[in-house]
């Protein structure tokens, strides 16, 4: 029997024994294996056969394991696998409370100041701050900028949608449940970009046509069952 | 004369371990030595004896360098294995004496 061999022969009775337990035992053994075989060689035999008679003058694998696993304590092994799994569950529980801590932040941040790190308005656009609000089941969609452009008759439509509840998730998918009235009544949906995670979404409706001296622009969100229309008012005076 | 087995390995480990800390290779080799290889012993048997012992508190172990170059794990007499070693040596001697005085009062080994 190799070395080896005899060391998994032992810890496989070790029932109770933690990795590092075992580990232990092994290093012991194997390090009591090593120097019983050098003393063999040292005295004439071939190191194969000094390996061998090493391992033989051991006794049972099995004797030794099962003698070394009941001086160990069931007690000890079920409290190191307890805390194992309660510090896995303690890191799981406190990513988790990050992203919830992170989704209240952008829930409070769309509430109060939405337009925090966006750009300014494109060129030859000029920007409406506005405050709209409305809910359609338990979201809120609030229009906070309208940036509007005289000269291609055009606007730009800035929102974002986050749940009534700080601690909630905001929809996602909003761009597809938005449409905008266009000067000939029809409802059209409407290209443009969003960004955002579970606290808030954020979204731009572009190329929306509009008049000149048009003094509203209509939106409706369709959602969770609800319709919400918006009216938004459009103050042309502060694109000019 | 035939090999005699072991029935007081801890008593004899707790009498080498007062004298100097040792791993458990220098342990079995001392041991043979000094009973001028007088036990059977299965090598391996001597590590639950250790284990117990350190479990008990009677022992400590402790890694360092061996005269051999290699890490090996020394065992270190704590004084509750002092105690216990008292203990059990004044119980040998009584087991002794008792075996002693029943063998010295047989007329047949007169």
């Amino acid at each position: 029997m190799e070395r080896e061999e005899f060391c998994r022969r032992v810890i496989w009775q070790m029932k109770r024994a933690t990795l590092r337990e075992q580990d232990w035992v092994k290093a012991e053994l194997m390090g009591h294996l090593e120097d019983h075989a050098d003393a063999l060689e040292q005295a004439g035999y071939d190191p194969e056969e000094a390996r061998s008679r090493a391992v033989a003058a051991m006794g049972e694998p099995e004797e030794i394991g099962r003698a070394l696993n009941a001086q160990l304590s069931v007690f000890w092994l079920l409290l190191s696998r307890i805390s194992t799994v309660c510090i896995m569950l303690l890191c799981l529980g406190l990513v988790g409370s990050l992203s919830a801590g992170y989704r209240v932040f952008q829930n409070v941040q769309a509430r109060f100041d939405p337009g925090s790190g966006f750009h300014g308005p494109g060129e030859g656009y000029v920007r409406q701050e506005v405050d709209v609000r409305g809910a359609a089941g338990s979201d809120i969609l609030r229009v906070y900028w309208v940036d509007l452009s005289e000269e291609e008759a055009l606007a730009e439509v800035h929102f974002c949608i986050y749940d009534k509840n700080p601690f909630g998730r905001a929809a996602n998918g909003t761009e597809n449940s938005i449409r905008a009235q266009a000067p000939d009544g029809t409802w059209n949906r409407y290209g443009g970009g969003g960004q955002g995670s579970d606290g808030a979404w954020y979204w731009r409706l572009s190329d929306i046509p509009v008049e000149p001296g048009q003094t509203s622009l209509a939106l409706r969100y369709d959602r969770s069952g609800g319709h919400m229309p918006q009216t938004i008012p459009l103050e042309w005076e502060a694109a000019e | 004369m035939k090999k005699k087995t072991i029935d007081h390995t801890e008593l004899l480990v707790l009498t080498l371990l007062a004298g100097e800390d040792m791993y458990g290779y220098q342990i079995i080799t001392e041991l043979a030595r000094r009973s001028d290889h007088t036990f059977d012993m299965k090598e391996g048997t001597l590590y639950p004896v250790l284990h117990g012992l350190w479990k008990d508190g009677q022992v400590e172990a402790y890694e360092a360098e061996a005269p051999t170059g290699r890490k090996r794990k020394y065992y270190h007499l704590t004084k509750k294995g002092r105690e216990a070693l008292k203990a059990e040596t004044e119980e040998w001697k009584s087991y002794v004496h008792g075996v002693n005085a029943v063998l010295s009062a047989c007329p047949a080994l007169g």
